[in-house]
């Protein structure tokens, strides 16, 4: 295929097609002869951020409403019911960053990519079918308000952004949700929904010009509106809150201490800093460490020791959450492993190569299932890269390096926590 | 291949993963007498052994291994307790230089596997503790999940059978009273007794393989495994609501469902399913939550192995009342055949996809071999069992419909300010 660029990776038998269409939509290709599956992912890179984090043009929650409303075709029809008569599971979610509506088909690739691209890309809503939706988010709110580890990692957000889309559930709050109507969602759509701010990737089983084809001629026939900037407001960084708690239905006190980090990386090095740090956590604080060893062994934690690193072009967090019998002295021991990271046991150069080794055996493992490839793919699009690039980071990172960033990490991060503790 | 009465090696040739997959089943009765005991050894096989006498050394090994991972995984089936032991690692073909990891990652399973960490006839009881301590903390924290809560509640008034009740691990109390020595003889026990399945799927030689089968002491193993029990019905609905401090109310019905694995009433069941819950076409999913907008969280799930079917959502504690009618309503219009053949076909449609998504996931292809390795002729290939399903009519739809009697309601009611 002429058209298309051509990446390949045969020492992992992998390989992409792109394209970014007229219209400018991007489109990539990962071909899986041996799979029964394709499952294709239509993104838009707008979420649960895009509220125009200062002035808050938009009430919280209208990404993932915007979601959950598409699904809804002119004539008042579900498109899940076109998707179920294809034989084919369909579904979207939203993240901070991104909103992504996917399938996964075993029988009808083509007519399945044309109903993906027709139901995101022609909007259509109905006040009385809005106020409906509002009863269903309202229960979907509620049901995370009852799980205590999104409480916990929510907790722990308002600490580190308050006063910014960051503090609220991705799907609002019970109050923002009934503020939204069409008008709203009408306006969000246009101003993030334009192809330019659209990917499709599509992986499985399928014949690569075929399905270029139909694409490029589908994309042909869609209509939008003039595009216009989406450029995300900054995100502004109040000071943290210093620690918070309340008390849930738990059997034991629940922990979580984030760390907020605000610096400028180039989008170059993005990757790499994004990499830098997991390491670095994971060296400190993974399942090969001394110190989780210890801890593990005195009670001080147990198996639901966690962290999570989210480094985004807007945000730099890590979020540590662990059940324990003793928040406040874990709070303090977690806060000076990081502080004194250069001087740590396990921070060496044999664990970190160690670690490399392992981070490489995961990232092949993901290619077993194509949604979780698909997924890692647009992830890495959110931050200008492709998946692949990973490898590359990856094969380069050096010991000094992780240092390094690990110092501009501390050196420019506030610190908090919020418990959970038992009623 | 039969290693020894019991013991079996089974071989799944595939390349089109980038790992390997080694999965160990050992198969024993699901027994009050034994349930917390094979969690505790399934939770020592993971932690700790001989050959890696701290977790931190456990780990280094497997990060230096590719990221390999060794877990266990316990789960039941009727009277049947299962405990898992999965490897997985990366193909040599995808290692960095010409490295090579097989021989390790077979030893570091043997390890695991016939190796235990012992002091003298038990486990070492400072290991055994913490590990312990860490199953009660998981038994607790699984139950902060409302629905999981909720579920449990739900077996408790539908089964009489206790062991039906608890969870896959036993009870708080079942564990606490275990202690080093009764689990380490369970460990043995297992050993000696339980069918062991092997699976390897994937591309590692075979005389290796043979080689850490034949390490099982090859006792034959004869235990009658039930895997699946009856229950009665019976005239009375169970009922309870209780009130908690949570926003949502989770409603929560079983019906006994007279079905048995591979029958003809299985295939129709998987349609009936599909009609009643378990899609996005379904009716309790197009009604409840699309057209009246009362829950987030609608679903339906079976378990022919205990003859257990559910339905359950996450709603407005002032809704209960419409949502219980509507879901009646709903399996009533099954009932009487009210669906079109539209949405049996739809539902046929569905079904087929998930069957050829099977082969696609190394998890479902090794959950695959075990039914064709215990439940023989009624483990079917995927066209047969496609061409079975097709077969299913209208009527054969409403008549498993006629069949499925509530049993229990189980309602936690939420009062958060």
């Amino acid at each position: 295929m002429k058209d298309l660029e051509y990446y390949a990776y045969p020492d992992l038998r992998e390989e992409f097609y792109y394209k970014r269409l007229k219209n400018g939509l991007s489109l990539y290709l990962l071909p899986k002869s041996d799979y029964q599956e394709s499952y294709a992912m239509l993104t838009s890179f707008s979420g649960s951020l895009d509220t125009g984090l200062t002035e808050k043009n938009f009430p919280e929650g209208v990404a993932h409403f915007l979601e959950h409303k598409l699904f809804e075709m002119s004539d008042g029809r579900d498109v899940m019911q076109d998707f179920t008569s294809l034989g084919a599971d369909v579904n979207a979610f939203t993240t901070f960053d991104r909103t992504c509506y996917f399938f996964s088909t075993t029988q009808n690739l083509i007519p399945c990519l044309d109903l993906l691209q027709e139901f995101v890309q022609t909007p259509y809503f109905e006040e009385e079918s809005i106020t409906r939706e509002q009863g269903i988010i309202a229960q979907e709110i509620e049901m995370y308000q009852d799980d205590p580890d999104a409480c916990l990692y929510q907790g722990v957000l308002k600490n580190l952004y308050p006063n910014t889309a960051l503090e609220n559930d991705i799907a609002g709050s019970l109050e923002s949700i009934t503020q939204i109507d069409k008008g709203i969602l009408e306006k969000f759509y246009a101003k993030y929904y334009h192809p330019s701010n659209l990917a499709l990737v599509v992986a499985g089983n399928f014949d690569v010009t075929e399905v270029y084809k139909s694409v490029k001629a589908k994309q042909a026939k869609i209509r939008y509106k003039r595009k216009s900037s989406c450029e995300r407001a900054e995100l502004t960084y109040y000071p943290v809150i210093k620690s918070d708690s309340r008390p849930m239905e738990i059997s034991q006190s629940k922990l979580a201490v984030g760390f907020r980090c605000r610096t400028v990386i180039d989008d170059e090095y993005l990757l790499t800093y994004k990499l830098a740090i997991r390491m670095l956590f994971m060296l400190l604080f993974g399942l090969t460490s001394k110190r989780y060893q210890d801890w593990y062994d005195s009670g001080k934690i147990d198996q639901s020791f966690d962290f999570e690193v989210e480094i985004g072009r807007d945000y730099q967090f890590v979020v540590l959450s662990l059940d324990t019998p003793e928040p406040i002295a874990m709070s303090n021991r977690i806060r000076q492993a990081i502080k004194h990271f250069e001087q740590d046991v396990d921070v060496t150069y044999d664990q970190f190569n160690d670690l490399k080794r392992e981070l490489y055996g995961d990232f092949l493992r993901g290619f077993n299932s194509l949604e979780y490839t698909t997924n890692q793919f647009v992830a890495s699009l959110v931050s200008g890269q492709n998946l692949f690039d990973w490898l590359t980071v990856l094969d380069e990172l050096d010991f000094k390096t992780m240092i390094g960033y690990g110092r501009v990490f501390v050196d420019n991060m506030d610190t908090t926590d919020f418990t959970l503790f038992p009623k | 291949m039969k290693i020894a009465e019991g013991i079996y090696l089974h071989f799944i040739k595939n390349t089109k993963f980038k790992t390997n997959h080694i999965k160990v089943r050992f198969t024993g009765r699901r027994d009050e007498k034994t349930i917390a005991k094979r969690a505790l050894v399934a939770q020592m096989m993971e932690s700790v052994n001989a050959i890696y006498t701290t977790q931190q050394a456990f780990q280094k090994e497997l990060s230096r291994l590719y990221g390999a991972s060794l877990s266990t995984q316990v789960t039941t089936r009727g009277l049947v307790h299962m405990v898992d032991v999965d490897m997985v690692f990366v193909r040599e073909n995808f290692l960095l230089r010409d490295d090579s990891i097989v021989r390790d990652c077979l030893a570091f399973l043997e390890a695991a596997l016939f190796h235990p960490l012992v002091s003298v006839a038990q486990y070492r009881p400072k290991n055994f503790e913490v590990e312990k301590k860490n199953l009660l903390n998981q038994l607790g924290a699984d139950l902060e999940d409302p629905f999981y809560a909720a579920d449990r509640k739900l077996r408790e008034i539908y089964f009489e059978n206790p062991v039906l009740t608890y969870s896959k691990y036993g009870t708080k109390e079942l564990v606490e009273k275990e202690n080093s020595y009764t689990v380490y003889q369970e460990f043995q026990k297992m050993m000696q007794e339980d069918r062991v399945d092997i699976f390897v799927l994937g591309e590692i030689e075979e005389y290796l393989m043979v080689q850490l089968a034949h390490q099982f002491p090859q006792t034959p193993r004869r235990q009658a495994l039930e895997f699946s029990v009856a229950r009665n019905y019976s005239k009375i609905t169970r009922e309870k609501v209780e009130s908690k401090e949570y926003h949502q109310t989770l409603v929560n019905l079983a019906y006994q469902l007279p079905v048995s694995y591979g029958t003809d009433d299985y295939f129709t069941l998987l349609v009936f399913n599909g009609l009643l819950g378990g899609f996005s076409h379904s009716k309790l999913f197009s009604t409840v939550r699309e057209k009246e907008g009362l829950a987030y969280t609608i679903e339906t799930s079976f378990d022919v192995s205990t003859q257990l079917y559910k339905v359950y959502a996450g709603i407005d504690r002032n809704n209960r009342q419409r949502v219980l009618q509507l879901i009646n309503q709903q399996l009533s219009h099954l009932r009487l055949g009210r669906f079109s053949k539209t949405e049996i076909d739809q539902t046929k449609k569905m079904l087929e996809h998930q069957a050829m998504l099977a082969e696609d996931f190394p998890e479902s292809v090794l959950e695959l071999a075990y039914n064709h390795a215990t439940m023989g002729d009624l483990a079917l290939d995927l066209d047969v069992w496609l061409a079975r399903v097709h077969q299913i009519s209208k009527e054969d739809i409403m008549r498993l419909a006629r069949k499925i009697k509530l049993q229990a309601v189980y309602v936690m009611e939420g009062h958060a300010q």
